[in-house]
């Protein structure tokens, strides 16, 4: 708002629209009796909706490389996968279960192997969460879950990730 | 994995002549919890990775630290290795000082949660141990009588 020194100046009558501060994203349309965008607006929305749908097509990228880097794994992930089960399925400490061979390998694989063993937790629930924790480098299960529910929780991390179906 | 997987790592076991089937594969719950009547978490410390352990116990898997566990559950008293019980019980299999399994003495005969496959009841305890499991170290009972 302009600052007017009164003591100085006689006072005008208030005119619409006059010195009034105008919107940065909208102009009143006397034509149509509404607001709409500004063209400068218009502009900076469409350079936006630009880099969010590359950042999306990015995402969708790097997902569909990843799934690709993930099939080249698939022979040797399923073989650990059977002797882990084959040596494992019968003890009672994940502990244990974990320091197998096998499972190593499997986290040794890093972050491509990430959906395969989310399809594997989908499809034969087992307690893959040791190894999702360091290879995907995130946790989204909440505190005190029990095994369902962070089975839950990494599926809906895998689905919004685009890592599996 | 089915029951035959289950006999190859327990060779002692045969289906209908000592062991049966008792619920389908589950791998919500393990040994210990199934024992205490817990069939939605799986007892282990420490407390994370889906594992369950209830507060104020050391986070280790000590023969110790289980029996005070379980007689915290009511069963005191701690029976003869080859005494039949007569009231609800629980064994503990052990490896030296850790434990490997746990097996419920309940209607009559044990039953036992094998890893995250089935829950199963077998006629004794021996059908269990070996190289999976060890050997039975401890029986604690609800009674002596």
């Amino acid at each position: 708002v302009p600052t007017t020194n009164l003591a100085n100046q006689k006072c005008l009558p208030y005119k619409w629209g006059v010195g009034r501060r105008r919107h940065p994203h909208y102009d009143w349309n006397s034509a149509s009796r509404g607001f709409s965008e500004s063209p400068q607006h218009v502009t900076r929305y469409a350079t936006a909706r630009q880099i969010v749908d590359a950042l999306v097509n990015r995402s969708r990228a790097d997902a569909s490389s990843e799934r690709l880097a993930a099939e080249r794994l698939r022979p040797e992930f399923d073989a650990l996968v059977e002797r882990w089960r084959r040596e494992t399925q019968h003890l009672s400490l994940i502990s244990k279960k974990v320091a197998h061979p096998a499972y190593f390998r499997i986290i040794g694989m890093g972050k491509p192997v990430v959906p395969l063993v989310l399809e594997e937790l989908r499809d034969r629930p087992s307690h893959w969460f040791v190894a999702l924790r360091f290879t995907a480098n995130t946790d989204p299960v909440p505190q005190g879950a029990n095994p369902s529910r962070a089975r839950e929780a990494w599926l809906e991390w895998g689905r919004a990730e685009g890592l599996v179906e | 994995m089915g029951l035959e997987d289950i006999e190859r790592d327990f060779p002692l076991l045969r289906r209908s002549e000592n062991y049966t089937e008792a619920s389908i594969e589950d791998f919500n719950y393990n040994c210990f919890a199934f024992v205490l009547g817990d069939y939605r978490n799986w007892w282990e410390p420490p407390a994370l990775f889906g594992h369950y352990w209830p507060p104020g116990f050391t986070e280790d898997v000590r023969v110790e630290t289980a029996t005070a566990i379980i007689k915290l559950h009511g069963f005191i008293v701690e029976l003869e290795r080859n005494t039949v019980p007569l009231a609800e019980s629980i064994a503990i299999y052990a490896k030296g000082k850790d434990w490997e399994h746990f097996a419920k003495f309940e209607n009559g005969v044990w039953k036992s949660k094998i890893g995250e496959d089935h829950d199963i009841t077998h006629s004794s305890l021996e059908l269990l141990e070996g190289d999976m499991y060890g050997h039975v170290v401890k029986i604690l009972s609800r009674s002596s009588t």
